[in-house]
């Protein structure tokens, strides 16, 4: 049975400690299944929108609900489960340097704990394909490109089939080609049913896409729009 | 599960042991590649535990012989009526040597307690001037050990009934003062072992405190990703008692070989106050009882360190 909304935020508010409001009184709603891109200049909150939605971090005001349930109701000892419940990928790519592109998808994996070491190994070996990349397996990121590094984060945000999935700057600096073949897969995954939150500050890569857009501008949420395809965006 | 409205995949068998053993194995090898620091942790963890522990081993082993020696030590002093003529005071004593209760009876003339006494540098000058012989004849009583184990009260009655005794007196002094010092040594050593095993658990949770922040990385990653709190700490939880229970293998391996090196002189002094005494290197259920408090101190002092530096790194 699916939610009504898979991410519903009502006036939310957060203010780092020490430092100025990063997010003001911002409302939205996302129903399952949509592909929704949060745009903005750097520093206008996106990153802390998607880590309030995964509980990376806490909102100092409103409430955010995940798949129907009230985030702020949530106590501490079940915050892991509802972030392995989600697939996130960061801004800063926070892949482990000295494991193996194998031990770091596999990693939300080992986390869960709950399945085998065959499930995993098949798991962890349909994800790495998805990505395009079946044969890194045994290499360490630093042996990788920036796309494959990319990419390696996207085989561990979606190795264990989450329902939500949100990338911050999935494709922040890579060349457009490479970009063009990240945005692919996110959306082979929304085709897939995955609810996709994607932030991005590159207003070309949206586009090239179209679609629904939630523009945020000094911590608030100022428009939230479907913007058309635009052809012939390098 | 909040995004998830999928079942969960069933739980594989034995995960719990899996679990367990991959943070075992992890610490251990944590721990292989620090050597130097976690060499210098063992040791240090080992002197802690070894000090008191060898100071057990010897006070529970010399306890026994210094009772022994202490009722060599108690005796009862027959007093006899004034005036009893040596020959009297003779007859009497081989009658109470013959009881079962008693081991030996001395004899001490008055002439003999007066010599003794001024022997004792005080009591010279005082004795000097007085012209007759204060000290009444005297039978000092040894008991059996048996005896002394059942108590020298009955028996002490039973003197003071004998014709031409005056007053009886039970001399406990040495083995109140023995119970007594023995006492202060069993608290001390409890402070003493007390005071190095938070000293040991200290010790090892500063030297998983270092590791921790060698991974804060990881850490930091593995809580992102919904790692929780027990699996994230477990490694370290295991590193801190692999410290200890090497530690306290250390230490154990310290004490037998101070127990060793003891042995032989020991043996040897025992031999020369004519008795048979030799310490015994401590046994096997005593190694395992070491490596038990070793393992749970080190457990308990990585515990302390890791849960306040967990919690500082995650603000949800
Ligand atoms: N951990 C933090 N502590 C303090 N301030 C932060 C922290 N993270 C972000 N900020 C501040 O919050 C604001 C929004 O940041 P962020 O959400 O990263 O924006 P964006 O992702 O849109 O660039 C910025 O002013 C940033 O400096
Ligand atoms: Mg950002």
């Amino acid at each position: 049975m699916q939610p009504a909304s898979m991410i519903e935020c009502h006036g939310v508010g957060k203010r780092y400690p020490g430092g100025r409001e990063a997010l003001r009184e911002v409302s939205f709603r996302v129903g399952p299944g949509e592909f929704v891109f949060v745009t903005g200049h750097s520093g206008a909150g996106k990153s802390t929108l998607l880590k309030l939605v995964a509980l990376l971090e806490r909102p100092t005001s409103g409430r955010v609900v995940v798949a129907g349930r009230s985030l702020d109701r949530l106590p501490r000892r079940e915050v892991p489960a509802h972030r392995r419940a989600i697939g996130m990928i960061f801004q800063e790519g926070r892949l482990l340097p000295e494991r193996t592109v194998y031990e770091n998808v596999a990693l939300p994996l080992e986390l869960a704990g709950c399945w085998s070491a065959r499930e995993i190994r098949h798991r962890v070996r349909t994800a790495l394909e998805r990505v395009g990349l079946a044969g890194k397996e045994r290499c360490r990121p630093v042996e990788l490109s920036g796309g494959e590094q990319q990419r390696v984060g996207i085989a561990r945000a979606v190795v264990h089939r989450p329902r939500l999935l949100l990338a911050d700057e999935p494709t922040g600096n890579l060349d457009p080609a490479m970009a063009w073949e990240i945005m692919g897969l996110f959306l082979a995954f929304h085709r897939a049913g995955v609810t996709v939150l994607v932030a991005t500050h590159d207003p070309s890569l949206i586009r090239r896409l179209g679609g629904r857009v939630l523009t945020l501008q000094e911590g608030q949420l100022v428009d939230d729009a479907w913007w058309p395809v635009v052809e012939g965006v390098p | 599960m909040t995004a998830g409205a999928r079942p969960r995949p069933r739980r594989p068998r034995g995960r719990w042991l899996r679990e367990h053993r991959r943070a075992c194995l992890a610490a251990w090898s944590a721990l292989a590649g620090a050597r130097l620091a976690g060499l210098m942790t063992v040791l240090v963890v080992a002197v802690a535990l070894a000090l008191p522990a060898a100071l057990g081993v010897l006070l529970s082993q010399t306890a026994g012989l210094a009772r022994g020696l202490a009722g060599e030590l108690s005796r009862i002093a027959l007093f006899l009526e004034p005036g009893t003529r040596p020959e009297a005071a003779r007859a009497l004593a081989e009658r109470v040597a013959a009881w079962a209760e008693v081991a030996a009876v001395d004899y001490v003339s008055p002439k003999q307690a007066l010599a003794e006494a001024r022997r004792l540098a005080g009591l010279a000058e005082p004795l000097r001037v007085l012209e007759d012989n204060p000290f009444p004849p005297l039978l000092l009583v040894s008991p059996t050990p048996e005896a002394l184990a059942r108590g020298l009260e009955p028996l002490a009655r039973r003197l003071g009934r004998l014709p031409g005794v005056e007053d009886v007196q039970v001399e406990l002094v040495w083995a109140e003062r023995l119970e007594a010092f023995l006492e202060v040594a069993r608290r001390v050593l409890l402070i003493l072992g007390l005071a190095l095993a938070a000293a040991a658990a200290l010790v090892v949770g500063n030297t998983v405190r270092l590791t921790l922040e060698g991974r804060r990385e990881e850490i930091a990653v593995m809580r992102l990703l919904g790692g929780t709190e027990a699996y994230v700490r477990r490694p370290y939880l295991y590193e801190g008692l692999w410290l200890g229970l090497l530690g306290a293998m250390v230490a154990w391996a310290l004490v037998a070989g101070a127990v060793w090196a003891l042995a032989a002189p020991v043996a040897r002094l025992a031999a020369l106050y004519g008795g048979s005494f030799s310490l015994r290197p401590p046994g096997v259920a005593w190694g395992a009882a070491l490596a038990g408090v070793g393992a749970l101190l080190g457990w308990a002092g990585a515990w302390l360190a890791v849960r306040a530096q967990l919690r500082r790194m995650d603000p949800a």
